[in-house]
C-alpha cells in the first residue's frame, strides 16, 4: 500500500476525531463561560452583601459615637459631669474576658483633657469592675491611663475655626503603637463660642477586630480615610488596589459621591471599578461611610469566579478522557483497517504482477513457437537465416523466460519488491524493482 | 499483395510476426508503439489492408490506437492480439468491440494465417 494512502487514512482518523471533539470543546467553552459568569455574579453578590454590612456597621460606629458624645455635651459643666463620665466611660466586658473599649474624654478649649481616669470603671451591670480584671485591662489597653494622642488641640481648633460645626470625625491619626480616629461633639455657649468637646476615639486594631474582621474573612479588603491613609489592607493585592485608588484620584470622586449620598439619607457611595494592577486586572467594589472613610474589596479578575473551576475541571477531565478513549478506539480501528487493506493490496499487487509475468512469458512463447513453427513448416529454409533466428529472437526469448523465473524465485525469497509499471486500462501493472539501480525488466 | 501493419512493443514478437506474414506473401509494416503507428498513417498514402494491434503498448492501448485510427483515418480493419485475454476488463472490451482478436502465443499456421486469408478475401496455399 502506498505511503500517501496510509497518510490519507490517518488524516481521516484525525479529522473524525477533531469533528467528534468539536462538540465537547464547544460545550466546555460554553460551560466555562456560564459557570464563570454565574460564579462571578455569586461572588460579587457575596462581596456586595459583605460590603453593605460593613458600610452599615461603620455608619453605626460613627453615629453611635456622635450620639454618645452629643448626649454627653449636654451635661458638661453640670454638677453631674463626674457621674456622667463615670457612667459613659464604659468597659463592655464580656463573660469570655474579651472587651470592647470605648473611651470618652472631655477636651477643653485649650486642647487639654479632663482626665477620664478619675471616673470609675464599671461592668455592663453598672458595678465596679473586679480589681484584678481592671489591672489586666489597664495593661492591655493603656488608654485607661494615658490618652493615645500626644495632643488634642486639633479638635479644639476644628470647632473654633468653624462656629457652625457640631461634630467632628477625624481622619486616621498615627498614635504611638496604633492608628486611631476621633469622633467628637462640641458644646458651645449661647454666642456659639466653643466651650468644650466630648471625644470618643477608636483604634483601628479594635475596629478591625470587633467590626470588620468577622465580616471580612478571605477578602482582599482595605479601608482608607479621606486623606488616603490606609488603615487596613488585608493582602498585597488589597494594598496595591488601595494605592491605585488613591493615585488615580478615585478617592476624591468617591468621597464626593459619598457626601452627596449622605445628603440623600444613604450611608455613602456605592460602586465598583476595574483596576489595572501589577498582577493583572482586578475588580474593586467599594463603599464609603459618608465622606469619612472608604472600604474596598478587590478581586483579581483571573480568580474571580474561580468557584466554578472545580466543576469545570471535572467536566474537562471527563471530556478529555472521552476524547482519549475515542482517539484510542479510532487509532485501533485505523490500524486494523490499514492492516486489512495492506493485506488486500498485497494480494492485488501480486495478482497484477502475475499478469505481467504471464504477459512476458506469452510474448516469449510467441517468439519461440512462431520461430520453431516457421522452421518446422519449412517457411524458412536458409541455414544462415535459421541460425540467425535461433541465436537471435529465440535466444532472447529463452533468456527472458529464464530471467522471469529468476525474478519469481527472488520474489519468493523476499529479496526484491514490486513496483508500479504503468496502467493497463483500469488495472495497475507491477514489475520487479530493479536491483542495484539497474533495470532488470525483461 | 496485401499490406499488413503489425504494432507490438516486443521486438522479438514483432520480428516473428513479420517473418510469418512475409512467409505467407504479405507485405508487412511494423510499429513499436501507438505514436509510430499513427505516424505510419500520417506519412504514407498507402493504407494497410489490416492492422494487428497489441493491446498493451508503452504509450497507450491497442483500443485507444484503434479508436484514433477510426476517428482520424476512417480505418477500422483492426485485429487485436493480446496476452491479457485472461483479464476480465480486456476480455469484456474485446467482446464489446466485436472485432477479431488472437490470444498470445499465436498459432500462426493453424489460426492466424487461415483467418487472414479469409479476412482479406485472398486464397492461400
Amino acid at each position: 500500500m502506498s505511503e500517501s494512502r496510509s497518510w490519507q487514512r490517518w488524516f481521516f482518523f484525525l479529522l473524525v476525531t477533531v469533528i467528534l471533539a468539536a462538540p465537547l470543546v464547544v460545550t466546555y467553552v460554553l460551560l466555562a463561560r456560564d459557570l464563570r459568569a454565574a460564579a462571578r455574579a455569586r461572588h460579587l453578590r457575596q462581596i456586595n452583601n459583605q460590603l453593605n454590612q460593613l458600610q452599615e456597621q461603620l455608619n453605626d460606629v460613627k453615629w453611635d459615637a456622635l450620639a454618645d458624645t452629643y448626649d454627653d455635651t449636654l451635661h458638661l459643666g453640670q454638677g453631674d459631669e463626674a457621674e456622667l463620665l463615670r457612667q459613659t466611660l464604659m468597659w463592655y466586658v464580656y463573660p469570655d474576658g474579651h472587651s470592647f473599649v470605648e473611651g470618652i474624654a472631655v477636651v477643653n478649649p485649650d486642647g487639654s483633657l479632663r482626665p477620664s481616669r478619675q471616673a470609675a470603671v464599671i461592668d455592663d451591670e453598672g458595678q465596679p469592675l473586679d480589681p484584678q480584671r481592671l489591672a489586666r485591662l489597664k495593661r492591655d489597653h493603656p488608654w485607661l491611663e494615658h490618652p493615645w494622642l500626644p495632643d488634642y488641640r486639633f479638635l479644639a481648633r476644628a470647632f473654633q475655626k468653624d462656629r457652625e460645626r457640631e461634630f467632628y470625625v477625624s481622619p486616621l491619626l498615627r498614635a504611638p503603637g496604633r492608628l486611631v480616629f476621633v469622633v467628637a461633639s462640641a458644646r458651645r455657649d449661647q454666642d456659639g463660642s466653643f466651650q468644650a468637646a466630648v471625644m470618643l476615639q477608636h483604634s483601628m486594631a479594635d475596629l478591625w477586630k470587633n467590626i470588620i474582621a468577622p465580616a471580612a474573612a478571605g477578602l482582599n479588603l482595605w479601608l482608607m480615610d479621606r486623606r488616603g491613609t490606609v488603615g487596613i489592607a488585608t493582602s498585597p493585592l488589597a494594598r496595591a488596589s488601595a494605592r491605585e485608588f488613591r493615585a488615580t484620584g478615585a478617592l476624591e470622586r468617591v468621597l464626593q459621591k459619598g457626601k452627596a449620598a449622605r445628603a440623600h439619607g444613604d450611608y455613602g457611595a456605592v460602586g465598583s471599578r476595574t483596576q489595572k494592577l501589577g498582577a493583572g486586572e482586578a475588580l474593586l467594589s467599594y463603599r464609603s461611610e459618608g465622606d469619612s472613610f472608604v472600604v474596598g474589596v478587590v478581586e483579581s479578575k483571573r480568580t474571580l469566579g474561580a468557584q466554578g473551576q472545580a466543576t469545570l475541571t471535572a467536566f474537562g477531565g471527563v471530556a478529555v478522557l472521552s476524547l482519549v478513549l475515542l482517539a484510542l478506539a479510532g487509532a485501533v480501528y485505523t490500524l486494523a483497517s490499514l492492516r486489512r487493506e495492506r493485506t488486500s493490496v498485497e494480494k492485488a499487487t501480486l495478482r497484477r504482477y502475475a499478469g505481467t509475468v504471464s504477459h512476458q512469458v506469452r510474448n516469449h512463447l510467441l517468439t519461440l513457437r512462431g520461430s520453431l513453427e516457421l522452421i518446422a513448416q519449412g517457411r524458412v529454409q536458409d541455414r544462415e537465416r535459421i541460425e540467425q533466428m535461433l541465436s537471435g529472437p529465440c535466444q532472447e526469448a529463452l533468456e527472458g523466460i529464464q530471467q522471469t523465473v529468476e525474478e519469481l524465485e527472488a520474489l519468493s525469497r523476499g529479496e526484491v519488491d514490486l513496483e508500479y509499471d504503468g496502467q493497463m486500462g483500469g488495472s495497475t501493472m507491477y514489475r520487479i524493482r530493479p536491483r542495484d539501480g539497474k533495470d532488470d525488466e525483461a | 499483395m496485401s499490406l499488413i501493419l503489425v504494432v507490438d512493443d516486443e521486438p522479438g514478437v514483432l520480428r516473428t510476426m513479420a517473418d510469418w506474414l512475409a512467409s505467407d506473401g504479405y507485405q508487412v509494416a511494423t510499429a513499436a508503439n501507438l505514436a509510430q503507428a499513427l505516424d505510419f498513417f500520417k506519412t504514407t498514402q498507402q493504407r494497410p489492408d489490416a492492422a494487428l494491434l497489441d493491446i498493451k503498448l508503452p504509450d497507450g492501448t491497442g483500443f485507444e490506437l484503434a479508436d484514433r485510427l477510426q476517428a482520424e483515418f476512417g480505418f477500422d480493419r483492426v485485429i487485436y492480439i493480446t496476452a491479457f485475454f485472461w483479464e476480465e476488463e480486456t476480455r469484456s472490451e474485446l467482446v464489446r468491440r466485436a472485432q477479431p482478436y488472437f490470444e498470445k502465443p499465436l498459432k500462426f499456421h493453424r489460426e492466424v494465417l487461415p483467418f487472414l486469408r479469409r479476412y482479406l478475401g485472398q486464397q492461400g496455399d
